[in-house]
This record gives structure tokens, sequence and C-alpha cells, in this order.
């Protein structure tokens, strides 16, 4: 595809953000929530939306279509265990957005401080999220500059890709916060959808359509129909990487955050829809897409070549080839500058002062957004093998806070010590397994046994150590307000 | 049984069901759609089971 065009296309969809972003901004009011959550006043439309233009990132059109490509329908099994972890928000969402109504919270490091009353709970929360989510965030730019690449052929070098991802997440995010983010998401998500259902369409009819689609796969590439198919999935791969993405809407700040921006429990319910339709649709566009790109385009060495490869194929007309790209770049940036702006709330709240200033939180926020974004692009250009490796591990290492949130809801005898210690012990065996003991995180064993050890010392501690005085009782204060509200 | 225990239950045996399922009672040939189709089935109980987990919200 010609450099030209896709500057044409990028070109159009900045302006397009830039018009939505400003737009956005008139709402807002200067104050931390506002900046941070929107004022708490997201309808489910908007906030599912963007939660799911946050969730579903280059991931799915680069990794898991090449995670299927190599071996085969094992990837949509993991993709959708992954989704069935959305019914912990049955659960979780409603807990998360009243409790943060009625004390105020902004962050969930700050949920969990309060909670177990201690701020040092808040602050290795905040510390742990850094950790994992900033070498995230390095491979999402890794894949806005490899697509971009690859798609022109090197006529957009590594590194303008890469700086107009930065630019692009920089601009929506310093604008006005989430209410920026949130609406250049819904968009994003949108672009998303149609641009992957668009492209989808074009290359199952090049093929002949869905029955010669099928009966192809079925003759040529049938061991991928099959698990542990080809040799990728074998059951201990499986687990070993369901496990953890299982519990992604809890262990992860940027997306359990959007649990606080909904104006009422009605309008949550109505963002888990939007982010039910949304998965389950991208998740299988990007698997046919895989199983596609089998056909059209056999035997890449590079299996994350495989989305670029079916787009210089014939099959995909270039105005749509094009549209699909600025939808790739789109789930890239959503995803990229929503962990940005957590990650400025957390800086800001939980590694600073709650108590600051409105003005000096939302500044100190901006700052952490444009470094994380600039750590990001320097670390996608540079490959360095520890950010790879601690990105690869972020599943496993962001899972040691589930069960402080678990038993913050559920278990009044879980105390701050208790939490702590699960929070320092588990991310410390995680990190020990995969550098020091070298263990991969396709071996089941780390993330059993990170999960393992997590449970063990936030029961076994909390045992052995009382709740400090001014720890909050989450399970009796929300009684009513669940009861009111028709939640179990 | 309360209604939230059923619906934890539901929970736990339909994923458990996502992964046994294929693993153990349909992999091996001959090859065919039985799993993806599966899997797709899967996905949309997934759905089925949150819509009944939030009915009640807001009312």
């Amino acid at each position: 595809m010609s450099a030209t065009l896709v500057w044409i296309g990028v070109g159009i969809f900045a302006l397009l953000g830039l018009v939505i972003a400003v737009a956005a901004a008139r709402g807002n009011t200067g104050s931390a929530v506002d900046y941070y959550l929107g004022g708490r006043a997201f309808g489910g439309m908007v906030s599912g939306l963007s939660y799911a233009a946050t969730t579903y990132s280059a991931f799915m059109l680069i990794v898991l279509t090449g995670l299927t490509y190599r071996g085969g329908v094992g990837a949509l099994g993991f993709e959708l265990i992954y989704f069935s972890g959305l019914t912990l928000l049955v659960v979780f969402g409603p807990r998360f957005r009243l409790a943060a109504e009625r004390y105020g919270f902004v962050t969930p490091a700050e949920m969990l401080g309060r909670r177990y009353g201690s701020h040092w709970v808040a602050r290795a929360t905040a510390i742990l999220s850094l950790v994992f989510l900033m070498p995230y965030c390095t491979t999402q730019m890794a894949g806005i500059g490899l697509l971009l690449s690859q798609i022109t052929g090197g006529a957009i070098s590594l590194t303008a890709a890469v700086a107009t991802g930065a630019v692009l997440a920089m601009l929506w995010t310093l604008v006005a916060g989430l209410r920026s983010v949130a609406w250049t998401d819904a968009v994003q998500a949108a672009i998303m959808a149609v641009s992957a259902l668009l492209a989808v369409g074009f290359v199952v009819a090049e093929i002949g359509g869905p029955a010669t689609f099928a009966e192809r796969v079925v003759e040529e590439r049938g061991a991928w129909l099959d698990v542990p198919g080809p040799g990728l999935w074998s059951l201990g791969t499986f687990l070993a990487l369901s496990l953890p993405w299982f519990f992604f809407p809890l262990s992860n700040p940027q997306v359990s955050q959007r649990l606080f921006v909904v104006r009422d429990v009605a309008a949550m319910r109505s963002m888990i829809l939007w982010v039910l339709v949304f998965g389950l649709l991208f998740t299988l566009v990007s698997v046919i897409w895989g199983f596609a790109a089998l056909i059209l385009a056999p035997e890449l060495e590079a299996t994350s070549a495989a989305t670029p490869a079916l787009l210089a194929t014939d099959a995909v007309p270039s105005a749509v080839a094009l549209f699909l790209t600025v939808g790739i770049l789109s789930a890239a940036i959503s995803t990229l500058d929503s962990i940005a702006l957590t990650l400025g709330s957390m800086v800001a709240r939980d590694l600073g002062s709650a108590q600051a200033r409105d003005a000096r939180q939302v500044m100190v926020g901006r700052i952490v957004v444009v470094l994380v974004i600039l750590f990001a692009s320097v670390f996608a250009l540079r490959n360095a093998e520890i950010v790879e490796q601690l990105a690869a591990l972020s599943a496993a290492g962001l899972v040691v806070s589930v069960p402080a949130i678990v038993g913050a809801f559920f278990w009044r005898r879980g105390t701050a010590a208790g939490a702590l210690a699960s929070l320092v012990g588990g991310t410390a065996t995680a990190i020990w397994m995969a550098f020091v003991a070298g263990i991969s995180v396709f071996d089941p064993t780390l993330a059993a046994t990170v999960i393992g050890v997590t449970v063990a010392l936030f029961v076994g501690v909390s045992l052995v150590t009382r709740p400090k005085a001014e720890a909050l009782d989450f399970k009796a204060a929300l009684a009513d307000d669940l009861a009111r509200h028709g939640v179990w | 049984m309360t209604p939230f225990a059923r619906w934890l239950t539901a929970a736990a045996l339909l994923i458990l069901a996502g992964i046994a399922v294929p693993y153990g009672l349909m992999s091996g040939p001959p090859h065919g759609l039985g799993i993806l189709w599966f899997w797709t089935g899967f996905g949309a109980a997934v759905i089925a089971l949150i819509l009944w987990g939030v009915r009640g919200w807001g009312r």
C-alpha cells in the first residue's frame, strides 16, 4: 500500500479524533474526578464502547490472528475463556461502582488502600500496575510501528509510525482526560468493528463464500480445527494463557477503573451488554481473519505478519485495507491512552496524595501520561528484552491483585498485612519464576504457582494479623445499596 | 439454593465445559468444524449467562 495513501487515512483519522476530543473537553470542570472519571456521568453506550476499545487492543488483529495462523482454533477457545471473565462484572461491577460513589474513589488502588486502611496497599497496587502496564504499552506501540511499516513495505519507517501513535495517544489524553479518551475510544471501537467486518467479508468472498471457505479450511488445514492442533495449543499452554487472562476485568486497572465512570447501575448493565456484543463479534472476526490468512497467504514464517500479508493480497480493496489499518491503529491507541491515563491517576493519587489540589492532581497525571507514552515509544524502537518479558508477564503479574480485590468485598477478615504480603510476594514470585528460574508464560506452572502463592499469602497473613481500625467494611456498607439496585 | 448460588454454579460449569469438552470429548480426528461451532456456542452461552446475572439491576 502506498505510504501517501496511509498518511491520508491517518490524517483524516487524526482530524476526526481531534474534533471529538475538543468537543468532549467542553464538559470539563477541572476537578480530578472530572479529568480521570468524566465526572462519573457516562451512559452505557459510550462507557461500553470505551471499555471494549480499551480491552480489545492491537493484540486481536495482530497477535490473536497470528496465534490462529500458527495454532488454529485453540486461539478462539483461549480468547473466549478470556471473554467469559466478563462474568466477573456481574458480581464485582456494581460493587466497584457503589463503593467508588460512596467513598469518592478515583483509582482501584485507592479503593484497596482505603478498604484495608493502609496507604501502602494503595502504593503497592500502583507500583505493580506501573511495572507491568508500562511494558504492555510498549507492545501496543510496537504493534503500530510494525503494522504501518510492514503494510507500506518500509516506506513508513518504524520511527515515523511510532511517533504518529505517540502524538495521537498523547493528544487525546491530554485534551480532556477521560472525556476525550472515552469519546475517541467509542468512535475507535466503531471503526475497529466496521473495518474488521468489511475486511473479513471481502476475504471470505475472495475465497468463494462462507461454504467454500469452510470446505477449504477442513480440506487444507484440518489439523488447525482441532486442539491441540498443529502443536501450539496443548492443554497446558491453553491453561497457562487462559487462567490469568480470565481475571483481566479485575486485575487490569485501566478496565476496572471504567466501572467507576458510569452514572448508575442501570447504565452499567447497558455498558456490559455493549462490551459483550462487541467482544464476541470482534473475537470471531479476528479468528476468521487468521484462518483466511492460512488460505490466502500460506507459509509465512512470522505469524505476526499474517494481517499485513493478507492486506497485501488482492482480496481486500485498497480503501478497505486502509480502513482496517486505521481500525488496528485505533485498537492500539485506545488501549494505550487508557492505560496512560489510569497510570497517571494512580501516580497522582496513590503515589502522590488524594488530598492534593485538583489542579495539581491533573498536572501530575498529564506529566505521567507523557512519560508513559514516551517510555512506550522509546522501548518499542529499542526492542529491550526485559521490557518484552515484562509485557508477556503482565497478565500473570497483575493477577496478584485479585485475592485482595475479592477479599475486599467478600472477606471481612482480610487485613492490610495480608493484602500487602500477597501483592509483594505474588509479584516477587512471578518475577523470580520468569527471570531467574526461566519458566515461560506458556508453562501453566507459572500462573498456577503465582495464583497459589498469592492466595496463600493473603489468607495466611490475614489470619495471623488483625484488620486495621481505619479499614472500611464494604460488605456491611454496601449491603443496602446492593439490595436496592437488585444486585446479588 | 439461592438465585446467586444457582448462577455461580452455572457459571462454573459453563467455563469448565468451555475447556473440558473441546479437549476431552471433541479432540482428535476426523477434523471438522465441531470445535469451532462449540466455542462459538460457548461465547453465546456466556452472553446468556451474563444477561441472566444482570436482569434485575436498577429496577
